[in-house]
């Protein structure tokens, strides 16, 4: 572009009439109200459409909002005897809440560079409807295995809560890595699970550091009516500490730490140092 | 070559408008590769999914075969693109253009 000439350009200006111009809303309303618009300003379009002559470009994709200055570049490659290109737009993405498009300074933005955990919270935030349009502006998922999601999100055999998952585990891998995906992923589930504990746990304290076996803890706590009904939970895997699957059942463990303790789905006890 | 109608299948995904669509098809019925244009303004350094949008449907057409070219504009950079702006923008030295479209180049 710096060895396009003067001449070039006014020659490139006479290919547009002030009138066509100007019959861009963004113009009138400044005019109708009295606002500069500079000529710089009416160059834009100009510009940008002679890319597409310099070029000779087939396509030229933009936003929504691109749709003027990519009509434009159609009626200048016309003017310079080219076959005009194939103009495509592309919606503007609506941001996290959903109403208005993405933005940084309305705060309701994914930037590219965002932390992963940050990312995949963000991506968990919008609501199911998003989602889907999410699916389709910004997943590498095939148009055939996007609608069968959908399909089966509408029988109810697809939580979509999972189908957000992957969503967000696919982004944050593109944009950083699958490795990092997967962590981001274990930490929200790991915020998410403490979310859902129920609100009155009992707390008792421990028994200082000597070592005490799973199983004696269970019956001792009444969490278990016996050590081989614990034993029997254990080895079905519903006993977890920390959030972590007990599964040996002879594991011992001391007094003196913290620990939440959950025998199958609604028994919790937490444990402090004692 | 993709089948015309795959092609357009996946052109087609996600898509507003596309002016018009019997070019297109033409173009791709002639099995050559297209050459894909968009530009990005260097005036706004930070990325956000709302811009990748177009950098995916690239990846399509790239996908498919074709030629993209990913134009950063330094003379429009300066100018701005009046799209939906109330008021003229304060125009950026080709410094300041350089500097936005190196983070831009980056981040892509």
């Amino acid at each position: 572009m710096n060895k396009f000439s003067s001449v070039n350009m006014i020659e490139l200006a006479a290919h547009y009439t002030v009138a066509r111009m100007l019959e861009r809303d963004d113009f009138q309303k400044r005019l109708a109200k009295n606002l500069p618009v500079s000529i710089h300003e009416l160059m834009y379009p100009l510009i940008q459409g002679y890319d597409s002559v310099a070029l000779k470009s087939d396509v030229e994709l933009g936003g929504t909002d691109q749709k003027f200055n990519l009509l434009v570049g159609r009626d200048l490659q016309r003017a310079y005897g080219q076959k005009p290109q194939v103009v495509l737009t592309m919606p503007l993405l609506e941001g996290t809440d959903g109403v208005q498009k993405m933005s940084k300074s309305l705060g309701n933005s994914i930037g590219v560079f965002d932390a992963p955990n940050e990312m995949f919270g963000k991506i968990m935030s919008i609501s199911d409807d998003l989602m889907w349009r999410y699916y389709e502006l910004l997943s590498q998922v095939s148009a055939q295995d996007l609608e069968t999601m959908k399909k089966q999100s509408e029988a109810g055999t697809l939580n979509p809560k999972n189908a957000k998952m992957n969503l967000a585990k696919e982004i944050v891998a593109l944009y950083h890595s699958p490795e990092l995906a997967d962590t981001a992923l274990a930490e929200f589930e790991n915020v998410f699970k403490k979310k859902n504990l129920p609100e009155d746990i009992p707390v008792v304290k421990g028994w200082g550091d000597e070592l005490k076996g799973i199983c004696n803890i269970l019956k001792d706590q009444n969490m278990t009516d016996s050590t081989s009904a614990a034993r029997r939970l254990i080895q079905q895997g519903s006993v977890t500490i920390n959030g972590e699957k007990v599964s040996d059942v002879n594991q011992e463990l001391p007094g003196n730490l913290e620990y939440l303790i959950k025998v199958g789905k609604k028994r919790f006890l937490k444990i402090q140092p004692g | 070559m993709i089948p015309v109608d795959e092609q357009l299948k996946t052109i087609r995904r996600g898509t507003s408008e596309v002016i018009d669509e019997k070019d297109l098809a033409k173009l791709l019925d002639t099995g050559n590769p297209l050459k894909v244009k968009a530009g990005f303004d260097p005036t706004a350094p930070d990325l956000h999914l709302g811009h990748t949008v177009l950098l995916h449907k690239m990846r399509q057409f790239q996908e498919l075969g074709h030629e993209v070219i990913f134009l950063i504009g330094d003379f429009t950079g300066m100018i701005g693109d009046p799209t939906g702006r109330s008021e003229t923008r304060k125009n950026l030295t080709p410094q300041e253009v350089q500097e936005n479209a190196k983070t831009y180049l980056d981040q892509v």
